[in-house]
């Protein structure tokens, strides 16, 4: 295996477990298929993808991989999350779940869920934009949908009033290969569910993952997001958003890996009273890079949305923040606010930071402001003045800046899990 | 304790103190009274370790010790303290976590076991109730939307946790109304024993109506021009810095 996984052909493991899929979703698969050819990897051209070409990919030689698929296994610790159950990924098996899920939550496999929800699953399957050059991942996800075990997908479904409680995701990857892995999961939760998802990426190797959400009315998704990837890794994420009114969505993501992480995630704000916060804390160290694009829409009156995130750069490494706000026509006494801070702690480290804000409705109330900057040398001396060494003070300083973002967590357990991988990566950046 | 000598600095390329001499004993305070660009403030931030301060010439001993050769955090575990005339404001950084911290560091340095937070927080409380200072700076970020006044209090809360051998006070008294400053001044004056010495940079005589010291100095133009006792604050407050300049000066130092 001297060459990158050929997208024609998907995973070349040999596995090949493909699984029946109904005409409509064989088509819908191969004209992904044909689009994503048509696009080529994203490459730099691509505003969106200017900052992070993936062009990289498709040139990874073996020897590359395999110097990510050190992966030492015993190092990765699953998150403390109170004994929830867990569904557990990795590209050699298929998802299997631990635990005891409650009543009015089903985790369906691809091919259960066509059987048993097929007609609602075929819009939500073919609404999944790939068209557009920017889109080429999802095109190659859509591609290999229920090709392998590999390239699974997830139906994660909560009835409508039942409060799922958390469900942790965990995704080892041991990148024993150069082949990049694509999962996709859907949620979809009921009038006044809800749920908390957990995802813990860790380990090796590269993963193409399309999130589909719906939330229908009055419904709350938290979902929280550990990428602590070891180097040459890759982690490309897309999260497809629909929010009924009165729903509430938080997504939380901190990004502590060595490799390389782009999540991009689009919402649409789609009824009166829907929230929408994402939070993201990121920490390169040594070459690792991660990429945040946002895309919020707010097309419906009286939405919220918050976007808070943080970033502390060591090292070679880099950032990208985009973070788009669009309040469409007609989305009157919408509320739309947006961060972005980050710390450059090296000569060498960079970030790329760009809030895009377009207001095309009335009584809007919206704020966004994106800094770059280094740590106050004066507070640094403060500490120091009372007896604090200069790296605690350093790291007392560089942990008040992107602590916040974890304490505004809604779920404690969750917040605390995060929180203790936080600490351990402050002190060990430093 | 402290035995400064012929102490030339420099901030950005330019002298700031012009070779300043001062001795201060154990259980002393001495009130250094100074003119504006007189140096004052350039002292307590060499003294502490500041960077951008640049010593040209001259030694500070202290307890036997050079002390510009320490950082500034070696300086602090050896128990020098200034309080600054600017506190940092410090979000996310909790008051009573950075004390704690600051704290053990320091007994960690001097061999003594490290304070548990039971431990510390008996220990602050006592602190608050002798200095009375409500307990809710506790809860928040370091000097973080503090008023003036709070944040001079917090330097004086986090002197009497730390108890330091020498305590520098740095314009302590600026931009305090009247109560706050009596309040500063009583917890300074709480924290006077044997052991301890004190030294207060100041402009103004206002403060020494709280605190009374033993001796008094005045800087300009970088160096000490004269020392007396708590009388000689008196009259630079009647008379201003200007007799300095109009020969004050050279009689004195001609008489010494």
């Amino acid at each position: 295996m001297n060459h990158a996984t050929n997208p024609e052909t998907g995973t070349d493991r040999g596995q090949g477990a493909t699984i029946a899929v109904p005409a409509w979703l064989q088509d819908l698969s191969s004209r992904a298929g044909e689009r994503f050819e048509s696009h080529g990897w994203p490459h730099k051209r691509l505003e969106d993808w200017k900052y992070t070409p993936l062009t990289g990919l498709a040139a990874l030689d073996h020897a590359e991989a395999e110097a990510g698929a050190g992966a030492d296994l015993n190092d990765i610790r699953s998150l403390d999350l109170g004994g929830a159950p867990a569904l557990g990924w990795s590209p050699d098996r298929s998802p299997e779940v631990r635990g005891t899920l409650p009543d009015g939550v089903r985790i369906l496999g691809l091919e259960a869920a066509l059987d048993a929800m097929g007609n609602r699953l075929k819009p939500l399957l073919e609404g999944l934009d790939t068209d557009a050059p920017s889109l080429a991942m999802s095109a190659l996800n859509t591609a290999r949908l229920g090709s392998s075990p590999s390239s699974a997908a997830v139906v994660i479904v909560v009835e409508s009033g039942v409060d799922a409680g958390t469900l942790a995701v965990e995704w080892t990857r041991f990148g024993a290969s150069n082949a990049l892995d694509n999962a996709r999961v859907i949620v979809l939760l009921g009038e006044d569910a809800s749920l908390d998802l957990v995802e813990h990426h860790a380990g090796a190797g590269m993963l193409n993952m399309v999130n589909q959400f719906e939330l229908h009315r009055g419904s709350r998704l938290r979902h929280a997001r550990l990428q602590d990837q070891q180097a040459s890794s890759w982690l490309i994420t897309r999260t497809e958003l629909f929010q009924g009114q009165d729903s509430e969505f938080e997504q939380a993501s901190l990004d502590i890996g060595k490799g390389l992480a782009r999540h991009d995630l689009r919402t649409r704000l789609a009824a009166t009273g829907a929230r929408c916060v994402t939070l993201g804390a990121y920490l390169p160290t040594g070459d690792a890079h991660v990429d945040h694009h946002l895309d919020v829409r707010h097309e419906a009156p009286g939405c919220n949305s918050e976007q808070v995130f943080r970033g502390v750069v060591h090292d070679r490494g880099t950032a990208v923040f985009n973070g788009r706000v669009h309040v469409l026509p007609g989305a009157d006494d919408s509320e739309a606010h947006q961060s972005n801070q980050n710390l450059l702690l090296s000569r060498e480290a960079e970030v790329n930071t760009k809030p895009e804000l377009v207001i095309e409705a009335d009584e809007v109330v919206a704020s966004h402001g994106a800094t770059v900057g280094q740590l106050d040398e004066r507070a640094v001396f403060y500490l120091r003045s009372r007896g604090v060494s200069e790296p605690l003070a350093r790291r007392m300083l560089t942990g008040a800046f992107c602590r916040s973002v974890v304490d505004a967590i809604g779920n404690e357990t969750v917040r605390e899990a995060l929180r203790e991988r936080l600490e351990a990566k402050l002190e060990n950046a430093s | 304790m402290l035995n400064i000598s012929n102490l030339q600095a420099s901030v950005e390329g330019k002298n700031i103190l012009k070779g300043l001499d001062l001795e201060v004993k154990p259980g002393e305070v001495h009130a250094i009274m100074g003119p504006n660009g007189s140096g004052k403030s350039t002292l307590g931030n060499v003294l502490a370790g500041r960077e951008g301060y640049e010593v040209t010439a001259g030694s500070v001993d202290y307890l036997g010790k050079n002390l510009l050769e320490l950082d500034p955090e070696e300086r602090a575990c050896e128990g020098v303290f200034l309080a600054f005339q600017y506190p940092v404001e410090i979000p996310g950084v909790n008051n009573t976590y950075f004390l704690r911290a600051a704290l053990n560091a320091q007994r960690k340095y001097r061999g003594e076991e490290e304070l548990d937070s039971v431990a510390f927080l008996k220990l602050v409380r006592e602190k608050l109730s002798v200095l009375h200072i409500g307990d809710e700076l506790l809860h928040r970020a370091v000097n973080e939307g503090f008023s003036g006044g709070e944040k001079k209090r917090n330097e004086i809360f986090q002197m009497a946790v730390l108890e330091p051998k020498l305590a520098i006070l740095d314009e302590t008294d600026s931009g305090l109304d009247i109560d706050a400053l009596k309040s500063v001044a009583e917890g300074v004056n709480r924290l006077r024993s044997p052991d301890r010495a004190i030294i207060l940079v100041t402009h103004y005589q206002r403060l020494l109506d709280y605190i009374e010291p033993d001796h008094v100095h005045v800087l300009a133009g970088g160096r000490i021009v004269t020392s007396g006792g708590p009388e000689l604050a008196h009259r630079l407050e009647e008379e201003g810095y200007a007799w300095l300049e109009d020969g004050g000066v050279a009689e004195v130092a001609e008489a010494s």
